[in-house]
């Protein structure tokens, strides 16, 4: 995808994202710590996550805590989620949609940049998680106005596993900062 | 010094011998400027230490905003984004929000939130404060052209942000994705990324209204 900045000063790297010299050891540090917290929502942990019973199955892939976080702005949403595999195959979630909108796509981010997300990689016996701040599906113009207690019909598409729909709680906004409003967060 | 203390444990104990390594070689290779300091945990202490500059922007009644004389004297926390941001913007916004909830009350009024948009053709005055009223009521967003955004952004020291896939229509805003932190001297002292947990946010806060800057 081209990126075009819009004006010119600066020290833009290899991807054309911008950055000073000193986000370095911010991006180091934000890596591990997020490492730190593993337990709740972070890729292939086995604790935290592992106790949660799915909302939904297909095949060895198994959904776990799926939130959506009750948006400040009335034009976009994410959705966070685990999925668990205990088959023995690795699977890619590839895609996700919404009859909410037509804009559902997954996203990554990379320090100060957003991009879109090819594939969530889920490894054979191992979980992988869209997680507040890092990977997550972005839904733009949503039909609706989200409240507190209300279920979005949320349709996942894996490259082996086939697709599954299930029912996203909307949360509140704070949640965002807890994984969805998950007890024992260390740190937090 | 502390901080990283606690992250190499945590590296050590978390993942692989061959990616802990890389991960302390670098840390250390990069810690020169880059400064952590036990009373400002959760926090990236800034080396080169700048004063708030004169910037004046429009907050959302419309009116002037001038952030070097509006916040004098007050812990003042600055942050560039977009409020059709699905995730980092709301998180650093509920983040900041929830750490200045934690302190009492006479910290509290020391302390000035400043949301600036770098999407000011979505982000009018009404939707900036609306988008805010959700997170803390008293925090001040503020919009300009494009050019008076990019100069603030360089007057500040963060990376000018820049829009990404325009010709999409639903376009996304590359931008800073961490809060900057001025003491009640009006230094620059402090980054705050979005890994920050509230509580740690709130003692570097506190300490940032009861000693300021550097200390």
């Amino acid at each position: 995808m081209a990126r075009t900045p819009a004006a010119a000063s600066g020290n833009p790297d290899a991807d054309g994202r911008w950055h000073r010299p000193r986000r370095t050891l911010v991006a180091t540090l934000a890596v591990v710590m997020g490492v730190g917290l593993a337990g709740c929502g972070s890729s292939h942990s086995s604790s935290g996550m592992s106790s949660m019973k799915p909302v939904a199955q297909v095949g060895s892939l198994e959904i776990i805590h799926p939130f959506l976080p009750n948006p400040a702005s009335p034009s976009v949403a994410a959705i966070y989620l685990t999925v668990r595999n205990t088959g023995s195959t690795p699977d890619e979630l590839v895609s996700a949609s919404t009859p909410l909108t037509s804009q559902a796509m997954l996203m990554t981010e990379n320090g100060d940049s957003m991009a879109p997300l090819a594939d969530l990689a889920i490894p054979a016996h191992g979980e992988a998680s869209l997680t507040p701040g890092k990977d997550h599906l972005m839904l733009e113009n949503p039909a609706t106005t989200f409240k507190v207690g209300q279920q979005v019909s949320v349709t996942l598409r894996f490259a082996k596993a086939g697709q599954v729909t299930l029912e996203v709680p909307v949360v509140p906004l704070d949640d965002i900062l807890n994984d969805g409003g998950m007890a024992n967060m260390p740190g937090m | 010094m502390g901080l990283v203390i606690a992250v190499l444990v945590v590296v050590v104990g978390g993942v692989g011998g061959s990616h802990s390594s890389g991960s302390i070689a670098s840390i250390q290779q990069v810690g020169g400027p880059d400064q952590t300091n036990s009373r400002y945990p959760g926090a990236t202490v800034i080396p080169a230490s700048e004063p708030k500059p004169a910037i004046t922007l429009t907050d959302t009644e419309g009116q002037p905003y001038n952030l070097q004389t509006q916040t004098q004297g007050r812990v003042t926390l600055v942050y560039f984004g977009y409020t059709h941001c699905p995730n980092l913007c709301p998180i650093n916004m509920a983040l900041a929000a929830k750490a200045i909830s934690l302190l009492p009350s006479k910290d509290r009024d020391r302390i000035t939130m400043v949301f600036i948009t770098t999407d000011p053709d979505r982000d009018t005055g009404p939707v900036i404060r609306a988008w805010l009223d959700h997170f803390d009521p008293s925090f001040v967003g503020l919009r300009g052209t494009i050019t008076q955004i990019h100069q603030a952004e360089t007057a500040v020291g963060m990376p000018l942000s820049y829009v990404e896939g325009a010709s999409t229509g639903d376009y996304q805003i590359e931008h800073a994705g961490y809060v900057l932190a001025y003491s009640q001297n009006d230094v620059a002292d402090l980054e705050f990324s979005d890994s920050t947990s509230p509580s740690d946010y709130a003692t570097s806060l506190k300490h940032l209204v009861s000693y300021g800057y550097r200390t």
